[in-house]
């Protein structure tokens, strides 16, 4: 059977098992839902913060209410879990991030120009290999544009730190201070090493001729973000003129009014729905003051002398032409001025390619099989997540060419929508954000503008997730087609298909597990394991408490505003997950009492859980009885 | 369909006790009894799960393992249990009668106990009741009757009409229980059948039911 993955997870570049990392942010197991966004996404951390989540766009609980805050849980993950601290060695670090130490051999040598997204990516990736890698970065931190120009109120230094410090503790070697054509040549990388990636990003601000390429109050937006993130902001006249309407234009909108300036305008050809920025980063602008100004070219700089006193736009009739591509277009004559003091142009970058001509070779013609190509400087202008993504697909091809064994490809199917009349059988959720500060506020400093969730809401907002895919599994060859599945199914999903068998519609599924506990042949599993989980940690509540309290995920957090503490708790997606063995085992691994939580009947989204689950605690009861043994050992509690 | 009734936890384990059962192999049935909930996988695994409990408080050595064959009650199948029964000191068997015995005689010298009750031939309905339907008596008057079996729905298994102790629909044995000829009574009329009441069924050769001997049959 082909393998299926939830739409949020088919949606990230990184391939990064949401569903996975956020079901274990709803248990308020922060250090392991950290562990697995990290599997994927080196960047984890940082993403957490700036990443424009496709995910939460192919979140299947939007046809319910509102997608999950995918985002904000990857940030509570390594906020709230034991992420790696400022030193990667640090005893702190979880089990996991232990394991993944020095993974490095000396299979083969590679030299990576650029330690950003991509370049770390495909560093980790090849390092896993059991290659030896080492990066040349010529500033003197890694990140790439993420540390030179993202925002501090968008991205923290430490999450960013602690992403380096982990590709780093793989055992990727970081050079810093080295930069391509001044401290070292393409020829002797090439010399010294098997396989060259080059990762150079897109370091150049592009401008405009109307612009003087540096002058007076005019800035581009990479040195112009760079100035202020190295502590050396520009002092800006009162009024600032913003060109462009991308992400990049929106970085330097919101910076400028953090500095202070009287008033911020964005000029871009764009209209407001065609901007290449985020709808969300263009909202916060607004909302910070930022004025929108939309469908209009810079023409010219009105200047007197050497100060500028405004930009002069033409009005814009279309951005791009019949096939898509780019080809403004103006209104005669329709002119206007947008007063301003300072410009910052931001209308896209550019790579360097200064360096990649040698004596041998030119690179910028042609590439050389040992040469390879990542992350922006392959693909243009993208996101951080794209940029992992590519890095993850260039150290595949890295390690193919150096290995000669193809890379392997693993194409699942993509879960298909929630199916229309399962949609209001789904309870609505409020979504939570971590979006709590007033943009008045947040305008006056470069601290986060969004504070994140706190631990609580961050195990609530994951429990809105609506576990796709974690449900029942039918094994054919154990399947008697007895129709108890059928029987028991709160949502009347399970069908006895045309070869008498069970079939369970994995769309449908809403992972209660009723049927997998109920089912008598024991035909029905659940995905994700859950079963070994709900045994595993029962066990290990009985063995260190002598005590169980089976919850319902649903539950758990209802009555109190803190994570529930303690060993004895041991949650399930649905107290129909609790099965007679369970409770057994339960008592067998040493509890001297078992609990089973019950929800109120009308708070139960999974309708037949309550009515089994009470049978099932009588029959234990009764077989407890019957051997002699105390029958209080278990207990419902409602 | 061959109803079970998993057999009191504790009469299992006294018979595991008084054998000096110390390596038991605990083998299920993956038809009839899987259904009824008596003796498939599942159940399998929580009566060793009790059993083991059970004997941990007790002090008393008991090795447990768990074997689900698709039937017990065609050897071609309990044949694949021979290894775990040889290493067995005994098997419980949650298989109906039919696979008791037919796992008793697959296996000479060793003890086989049964774990379930075998109850009826019964029809399972969604709220998880078993109710009988047929005796296997050998000669199926159905047609006659309005597809109601007056020999297992009739307490007394008359054939003829009610007996005085129908009241109100009801059976004299329990309240619980419906007359089976006011079932039959009322389905011949649904059928407008209503005529074949006053017929009178002669009386009944039993030989082909359990009355002539154990019966053998030699299919075609």
């Amino acid at each position: 059977m082909r393998d299926f993955v939830p739409p949020c997870q088919a949606a990230c570049p990184a391939f990064t098992d949401v569903q996975g990392y956020v079901a274990l942010t709803a248990l308020g197991r922060f250090t392991e839902a950290y562990d697995v966004a990290r599997l994927t996404n080196p960047f984890s951390n940082s993403c957490g913060y700036i990443c424009f989540r496709p995910c939460e766009q192919n979140c299947r609980r939007a046809s319910v209410d509102q997608p999950i805050s995918i985002m904000e849980l990857k940030r509570a993950a390594a906020a709230f879990g034991e992420a790696c601290g400022p030193d990667p060695e640090s005893a702190s670090n979880g089990q996991f991030h232990m394991q993944r130490r020095n993974l490095g051999g000396e299979a083969k040598r590679i030299a990576i120009i650029g330690a950003g997204p991509a370049g770390l990516t495909a560093a980790q990736d090849l390092v896993a290999a059991g290659h030896k890698v080492t990066v040349f970065e010529r500033e003197p931190k890694a990140g790439g544009m993420l540390r030179l120009t993202i925002p501090n109120y968008r991205l923290p230094d430490t999450a960013l730190d602690c992403d380096i410090n982990e590709v780093a503790a793989t055992g990727v070697k970081i050079k810093y201070g080295q930069e391509l054509g001044k401290d070292f040549s393409i020829d002797e990388l090439r010399a010294d090493n098997d396989g060259v990636i080059i990762a150079t990003g897109l370091p150049f601000s592009r401008s405009l001729p109307v612009f003087p390429t540096e002058g007076d109050n005019v800035y581009t937006a990479i040195p112009f973000l760079k100035a202020v993130k190295a502590g050396n902001p520009p002092a800006l006249k009162s009024r600032v003129i913003v060109v462009g309407g991308g992400n990049v234009a929106i970085d330097v909108a919101r910076t400028a009014v953090r500095l202070g300036a009287k008033e911020v305008n964005l000029v871009c050809l764009e209209s407001r729905d065609k901007m290449p920025a985020h709808d969300w980063e263009i909202e916060e602008a607004a909302a910070e003051g930022v004025n929108l100004n939309c469908c209009l070219g810079p023409s010219k700089l009105v200047s007197s002398g050497a100060s500028v006193e405004g930009l002069t736009c033409q009005a814009v009739s279309r951005v791009f032409n019949e096939e898509g591509r780019f080809d403004p277009q103006f209104v005669p004559d329709k002119f206007l001025t947008v007063a301003g003091e300072t410009v910052i142009v931001s209308i896209g970058q550019g790579r360097d390619t200064s360096a990649l001509r040698s004596a041998e070779v030119d690179i910028t013609k042609e590439q050389p099989r040992d040469v390879f190509m990542a992350g922006e400087f392959a693909t243009g202008p993208g996101s951080a997540i794209g940029a992992v993504q590519n890095g993850h697909v260039v150290a595949a091809a890295v390690a193919a060419f150096l290995t000669g064994k193809p890379a392997a490809v693993y194409e699942p199917a993509v879960l298909a929508d929630l199916p229309e009349r399962m949609r209001p059988l789904v309870p609505a959720r409020q979504r939570r954000t971590g979006m709590t500060r007033p943009s008045a506020d947040r305008v006056r400093d470069f601290e986060l503008f969004e504070p994140g969730l706190t631990e609580v809401e961050a195990a609530r907002e994951g429990l809105r997730c609506m576990a796709c895919l974690s449900g029942a599994v039918v094994d054919p060859e154990k399947c008697i087609a007895c129709l108890t599945c059928v029987r028991v199914c709160p949502f009347e999903i399970p069908k006895i298909g045309a070869d008498n068998v069970a079939v369970i519609d994995t769309a449908e599924c809403q992972a209660c597990g009723l049927c997998a506990t109920e089912c008598p042949a024991g035909a029905i599993t659940l995905r994700r394991g859950q079963e070994e989980r709900l045994l595993d940690e029962a066990v290990a509540a009985a063995a260190a408490a002598k005590q169980v309290d089976f919850y319902c995920m649903n539950r758990l957090y209802n009555d109190a505003d803190e994570l529930p503490q303690g060993h004895t708790i041991v949650p399930a997606m649905c107290i129909g997950q609790v099965s007679e063995l369970l409770m057994l085992e339960a008592l067998r691994a040493g509890a001297a009492k078992v609990n089973v939580s019950l929800c109120p009947e009308e708070g139960c989204f999974f309708g037949t859980a309550r009515d089994r689950t009470i049978a099932r605690v009588a029959s234990v009861q009764a077989t407890l009885t019957e051997l002699g043994l105390e029958p209080a050992m278990i207990a419902i509690k409602e | 369909m061959i109803v079970g009734q998993r057999k009191p936890i504790d009469e299992i384990y006294a018979m595991i006790v008084a054998n000096d059962v110390k390596k038991l192999l605990l083998g299920g049935c993956g038809t009839c009894v899987t259904i009824s909930f008596a003796g498939g996988e599942k159940e399998v695994a929580e009566l060793t799960a009790a059993l083991e409990l059970k004997a941990t408080s007790d002090g008393w050595t008991l090795e447990i393992t768990q074997l689900t064959p698709l039937r017990q009650c065609e050897p071609e199948y309990t044949r694949e249990m021979a290894d775990a029964v040889k290493a067995a000191d005994a098997v419980l068997s949650l298989s109906c009668g039919v696979g008791v015995q037919t796992l008793a005689a697959e296996f000479p010298g060793k003890r086989v106990l049964p774990g379930v009750n075998t109850m009826m031939l019964g029809s399972h309905s969604p709220d998880r009741l078993f109710i009988e339907y047929c005796g296997a008596c050998g000669d199926c008057i159905l047609g006659e009757t309005g597809g109601i079996c007056p020999i297992v729905r009739c307490s007394k298994s008359m054939l003829n009409g009610p007996c005085g102790g129908s009241v109100n629909g009801k059976c004299e044995v329990s309240p619980d229980i419906g007359c089976g000829w006011q079932l039959i009574f009322d389905k011949l009329n649904e059928l407008k059948l209503g005529a074949t009441w006053d017929e009178v069924t002669t009386a009944r050769d039993w030989r082909p039911s359990w009355h002539g001997g154990p019966r053998r049959l030699e299919s075609k």
